[in-house]
């Protein structure tokens, strides 16, 4: 878009710019050489001289109510506070002792699942539990000798 | 530094301490160029005011924030700015609907003729205006209305001075393209 179809043509930017009092002297002079005898460049530097003229009609309009009057009763009554913002780490602060606790038991309950999970479960389990580890199951069976595996 | 300027930061400073007088006259000073600029980007009267309001409860948040390197001005009208855009997409168009009938104009032209082509001329431009993408229409607004400089336009946008020469001359560009198809 910045390049017009001349091939000397100066960018818009430029043509732009130097409605603005944006380009240097010698720069300004050479867009203002060129635009005179341009059928391009001329043109539309002369419709933005003529949009700038327009678009200044705009700056007639007043706001014809007091805003002061509105805004005001809508202000806290104190002065206006400086807020800091927090880091965003800074709000779990807030529930330490809780997250600690939450923290502490699943770390006490990954610790004996992996511990089941590997196999050192018997470490775990209650004495009173190892009387029973010499015969199977089925040779407490108080039932049908179908039931037990001497039975069969 | 300029008057206008330097009472500005006396208010300013006042402002801040909870000076409510000293804010309520910023607001006096600046309503007229803030609902302006608003009324342009957003095209409704009843939206401006409002969003003008917003604006200057937003500020009185802000003063704390405050640096006294920012003008006033610049200030105030990224806020409006800010707000304007917020609205248009909540509206979820790019084109705004033109001005109402009553929207305050600069005196006719003597003569009905004149004063036909004059309205017939606003009406165009509205309608170009209506057309602009948002950030185009939001930076020819802030340099052809309200005058403000490429220095200005920069932290005001939040752009480098590269962007606003480009997009200056790219929104410049799209409405005189718009404004003639709309007068042919």
């Amino acid at each position: 878009m910045n390049s017009l179809p001349f091939p000397h043509c100066p960018p818009v930017e430029d043509l732009s710019a130097l409605m603005d009092g944006e380009l240097g002297a010698a720069q300004a002079e050479a867009v203002k050489a060129h635009a005179l005898g341009c059928p391009v460049c001329g043109p539309l530097l002369q419709s933005f001289t003529a949009l700038r003229s327009d678009l200044s009609s705009l700056r007639e309009t007043h706001c014809q109510t007091d805003l002061a009057a509105i805004v005001l009763p809508q202000l806290p009554r104190s002065a206006p506070r400086r807020t800091r913002r927090r880091p965003l780490w800074a709000g779990w602060l807030q529930f330490g002792p809780q997250a600690m606790a939450g923290a502490a038991a699943l770390g006490v309950g990954a610790y004996l699942g992996l511990t089941l999970v590997a196999g050192g479960g018997a470490a775990l389990r209650p004495a009173a539990m190892s009387v029973f580890d010499g015969e199977p199951a089925s040779a407490y069976c108080a039932g049908l000798p179908s039931c037990s595996a001497r039975g069969r | 530094m300029s008057d206008t300027r330097r009472q500005d930061e006396e208010w300013l400073a006042l402002a801040q301490q909870g000076d409510q007088a000293a804010f309520g006259a910023l607001v006096r000073r600046h309503q007229d160029r803030i609902y302006r600029h608003l009324l342009n980007l957003t095209g409704s009267r009843e939206e401006a005011l409002e969003l003008a309001q917003e604006v200057f409860i937003k500020a009185w948040e802000a003063l704390p924030q405050w640096r006294p390197d920012a003008q006033l001005r610049t200030w105030l009208y990224r806020i409006a700015s800010n707000a304007a855009l917020d609205l248009l997409r909540r509206r979820k168009v790019v084109a705004f609907v033109p001005l109402e009938e009553d929207h305050d104009q600069p005196a006719p032209q003597p003569g009905p003729e004149a004063q036909l082509q004059a309205t017939q001329g606003i009406r165009a431009l509205d309608a170009a205006l209506a057309r602009l993408a948002p950030e185009h229409r939001e930076i020819v607004l802030l340099r052809e209305v309200e005058g403000l400089s490429y220095d200005e336009l920069a932290a005001t946008l939040g752009i480098d001075l590269g962007t606003v020469k480009s997009r200056l001359a790219r929104g410049r560009a799209a409405l005189v393209a718009l404004y003639d198809r709309n007068q042919k």
